[in-house]
């Protein structure tokens, strides 16, 4: 974790432009010395609170997967290529993502946005990829309500696809924001934020596919 | 998210809106949360009333009823269907809107930072986005009384297949898909008040405040986030099943084989008993995320009144985690009688006995803190000691309940009702009244009346003790909950006076509330002046002005240099030494 090293004077008041008084990032109130606080920054640390509610949110949809397939009558059915498409997009993704991270570090900020970019444009084009496989998946007459089986695919997907369209709203908002020229290897706080989730969301779906394959 | 890189020193003004509604500031949110939490707590009663009426006097035209309730009392008499419909939305309304929202809300806001020395939230927009987010599932759920149908008549517990299918009952229809989206909308603002709550205990504390000095009241509010942000999620999960079940036609939790008016249902092959497990993974949970606020709170004024520091503080806040940790594996207990398989139950009994330990320790150590105390009874302190009264008695039918051979006879009857509105209904609003009577000062810098809040506890807690004690003989008795009328069986209307006399009692305390209501309105305008710190307090924000300023502190945030509890310390001028108060070096 990077411990911000910028911290406001001691007992500096910071309001910022809301009229929102802040306690300074990073550290302890007021700007106070850390040592009472944890070595994370606050927003990510939030991150992570809200990474670990998904976590809940999946841990429950997928423990009732389990309890829904041991009991039989379990259609089985092959998911259509597309998906495999898209798990390749999606890794790559996360692939460029963390590319235009360390362009960033070294201050190359053109070829941040431009790896950047292609990584928004990759999600994008992940959730069209998901769309066009539930599409083929009708076109087999796999409906939602078709099977149990069907409808925890379509259940577990398309969460999957609700938390990773945030996550391309994200991006696209940071991706505006880096072309107001607001980021850089000393100000990169949001983009941060971004590819943690985004991996995540990677890894999620690398879990969701893997659970889904072994079982339908 | 509010992260800065420019600090200016210029004071700001803010106006009427940012002020009032969409502020930021954690002091009008946590005020905001309050006032929401009022109106949902009346509502809530009002509701009782209806039902209990219902109970004393079945079959009785009573024509008011028709004038306030229009078809759903035709002739005086209310309907089987809307009877359920005030068990649901009651329950609903209680447990979530006053005792989580209004409860943790309230004082999660307003006492964490202003208790860790902090100027507000770590995420000051979302902790507005997330009083918003409530106000909007509050809306919704107010709305669902008025639609055709009427609001969801399911049971809080929302049990499949009757909720699952919307032509089940009338109850199941728009007005069930409104709770559903209610709460789903509700999980949402409780998930951004917990990120906030978290974030902020442990990123946000002034320099000294470590850890073990936190007061309990923060030690409990973050748990009870920790515990929030675990399990709601787990309920969301469970809410969208359910709203694939009605919507899109799957079968989660839909059975082969129902036939409904004659007609087979399409649906095939789901598990109601799946539904259970995933409401209870949050509803147990939840009745701690009810209970360890109002305890925390309750430890604070008991600490405060009796002029003593908090026994075994280090040991409390063990068994508040250890309660917070074991609720999470304790659900199985409300199904003991599904047919699950009875060595998963045994399971469970032993967890849930587990469970009592930790609580038990809880009680103890309060008790002990006010052994031999110099009480002074406030009418805080009265609620705070209201509280034990109440939760011990429900605690103790607990032990029962958990274990699985007694419980197969006590399920679902009016002994468990009995159990929850001792262990979490009356005693988290005590110490939620607690609460209230005691930070109103800092809050709303003003006191509020002495004499009107001593009646006000003497009215609810003789009134609560007369409801809900003799349930625990009709439950004994058999009596089972959640039915409309008890004239069939004679072992049922046996109790038709006793009802009678429960009804009374709960006009009796309802009417000590008004006395509240009246108080808490009246001083918010008119009571005399609160200076800094009246109740003598050692804790931060009694270190500041009351109601503190935009901001909490002056120029600096305070320093704290000892432990939160420091009451009659040998030797000290005063009985109690502030937080802020520098250690000095003995120099003989
Ligand atoms: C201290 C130990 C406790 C034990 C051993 C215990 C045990 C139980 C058991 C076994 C049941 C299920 C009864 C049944 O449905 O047949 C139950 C119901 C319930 N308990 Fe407790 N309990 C304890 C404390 C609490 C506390 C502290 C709260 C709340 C703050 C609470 C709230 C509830 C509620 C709300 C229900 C009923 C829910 C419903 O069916 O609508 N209990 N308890
Ligand atoms: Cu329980």
């Amino acid at each position: 974790m990077v411990i911000e090293k910028k911290r406001p004077k001691s007992g500096a008041m910071d309001i910022d432009f809301n009229g929102t008084y802040s306690n300074g990032g990073g550290g302890g109130a007021g700007g106070h010395s850390s040592s009472y606080a944890l070595p994370v920054q606050p927003a990510k640390f939030g991150l992570w609170l809200f990474i670990s509610a998904i976590i809940m949110l999946f841990s429950a949809l997928t423990s009732a997967y389990i309890v829904r397939h041991s009991a039989g009558n379990w259609l089985r059915f092959e998911m259509p290529e597309i998906f495999w498409f898209n798990t390749f997009v999606l890794l790559l993704s996360s692939l460029t993502i963390q590319l235009s991270y360390f362009q960033l570090r070294r201050d190359k900020v053109a070829s941040f946005k431009v790896l950047f970019a292609i990584s928004t444009f990759l999600g994008l084009l992940f959730l069209a990829g998901q769309v066009m496989g539930w599409n083929q998946l009708r076109e087999m007459g796999i409906y939602v309500s078709t099977n149990p089986s069907s409808s925890f695919f379509y259940l577990l997907t398309g969460a999957h696809a609700v938390h990773l369209a945030g996550g391309v709203i994200s991006l696209i908002y940071v991706f505006v924001k880096s072309l107001l020229g607001y980021y850089s290897s000393r100000n990169k706080l949001g983009v941060e934020l971004c590819i943690t989730y985004w991996h995540f969301l990677d890894i999620l779906w690398l879990y969701l596919f893997v659970f889904i394959k072994v079982t339908t | 998210m509010a992260i800065h890189t420019e600090h200016t020193e210029v004071a700001h003004k803010q106006s009427f809106i940012t002020k009032y509604i969409f502020s930021t500031d954690h002091k009008t949110i946590a005020r905001q949360y309050l006032i929401t939490g009022i109106f949902w707590g009346v509502v809530g009663m009002i509701l009782s009333w209806l039902m209990r009426l219902q109970l004393a006097y079945p079959n009785q035209p009573m024509p008011i009823l028709e004038k306030i309730l229009g078809k759903w009392a035709e002739g005086g008499i209310l309907k089987p269907e809307f009877y359920v419909a005030l068990i649901t939305m009651h329950g609903t309304i209680m447990v979530f809107f006053l005792l989580t929202a209004g409860l943790s809300g309230t004082f999660s806001n307003y006492l964490i930072p202003l208790q860790i020395g902090a100027r507000d939230m770590a995420f000051p927009v979302l902790n507005m986005l997330s009083y918003w987010v409530f106000f909007a599932a509050s809306v919704v759920m107010l709305a669902s009384f008025f639609i055709q149908t009427g609001p969801a008549a399911v049971g809080w517990t929302f049990y499949p297949p009757l909720s699952a299918l919307k032509n089940s009952i009338p109850g199941a229809d728009l007005g069930a898909t409104l709770w559903l989206i209610s709460m789903a909308l509700f999980i949402v603002s409780s998930l951004l008040g917990a990120l906030n709550y978290i974030t902020t205990t442990l990123n946000f504390r002034t320099k000294g405040m470590s850890m073990g000095r936190l007061p309990i009241t923060v030690w409990g509010m973050f748990v009870t986030a920790i515990l929030g942000l675990l399990s709601f999620p787990v309920l969301l999960a469970g809410a969208v099943m359910l709203i694939f079940d009605r919507e899109f036609g799957t079968s989660f939790f839909v059975p082969s084989g129902l036939v409904l008016g004659g007609q087979p249902v399409p649906h095939e092959g789901g598990n109601p008993i799946l539904w259970q497990h995933l409401f209870w993974f949050l509803g147990h949970p939840e009745v701690y995320i009810v209970a360890i606020p109002a305890f925390s709170l309750v430890g604070e004024i008991l600490a405060t009144n009796a002029r003593k520091p908090l026994f075994a503080y280090k040991v409390s806040v063990g068994a508040i985690i250890g309660i917070g940790a074991l609720s999470m594996i304790v659900w199985g207990h409300h199904m003991y009688v599904s047919g699950m398989n009875p060595v998963l139950g045994e399971v469970f009994v032993i967890t849930t006995l587990a469970i009592s330990f930790p609580t038990a320790i809880l009680v103890f150590n309060y008790l002990v803190t006010i052994w031999r105390g110099n009480l002074r009874f406030t009418p805080a302190m009265l609620f705070a000691l209201g509280f034990l009264g109440l939760f011990i008695p429900g605690a103790l039918t607990g032990a029962f309940l958990a274990t699985a051979p007694v419980d197969i006879q006590l399920h679902d009857t009016y002994f468990v009702v009995a159990h929850f509105h001792f262990t979490m209904a009356t005693s988290a609003a005590f110490g939620m009244f607690a609460g209230v009577y005691h930070w109103f000062p800092k809050m709303f810098g003003r006191m509020m009346n002495d004499k009107l809040g001593k009646l006000h506890f003497w009215g609810s807690f003789i009134g609560v003790y007369l409801i809900f004690f003799p349930m625990f003989f009709q439950g004994i008795a058999g009596v089972p909950r959640r039915y409309y009328a008890f004239t069939e069986y004679n072992f049922t209307s046996q109790f038709l006076g006793l009802n009678k006399f429960i009804t009374i009692a709960a006009f009796v305390a309802g009417a000590a509330q008004l006395l509240f209501l009246f108080n808490f309105f009246w001083s918010i305008f008119k009571g005399k002046k609160a200076d800094k710190n009246p109740w003598k307090a050692t804790t931060l924000e009694w270190q500041t002005d009351s109601p503190p300023p935009h901001g909490n502190w002056g120029p600096e945030t305070p320093v704290v240099y000892r432990g939160p509890y420091e009451y009659s310390v040998p030797g000290a001028e005063e009985d109690y030494i502030p937080q802020t108060v520098p250690v000095k070096v003995e120099t003989k």
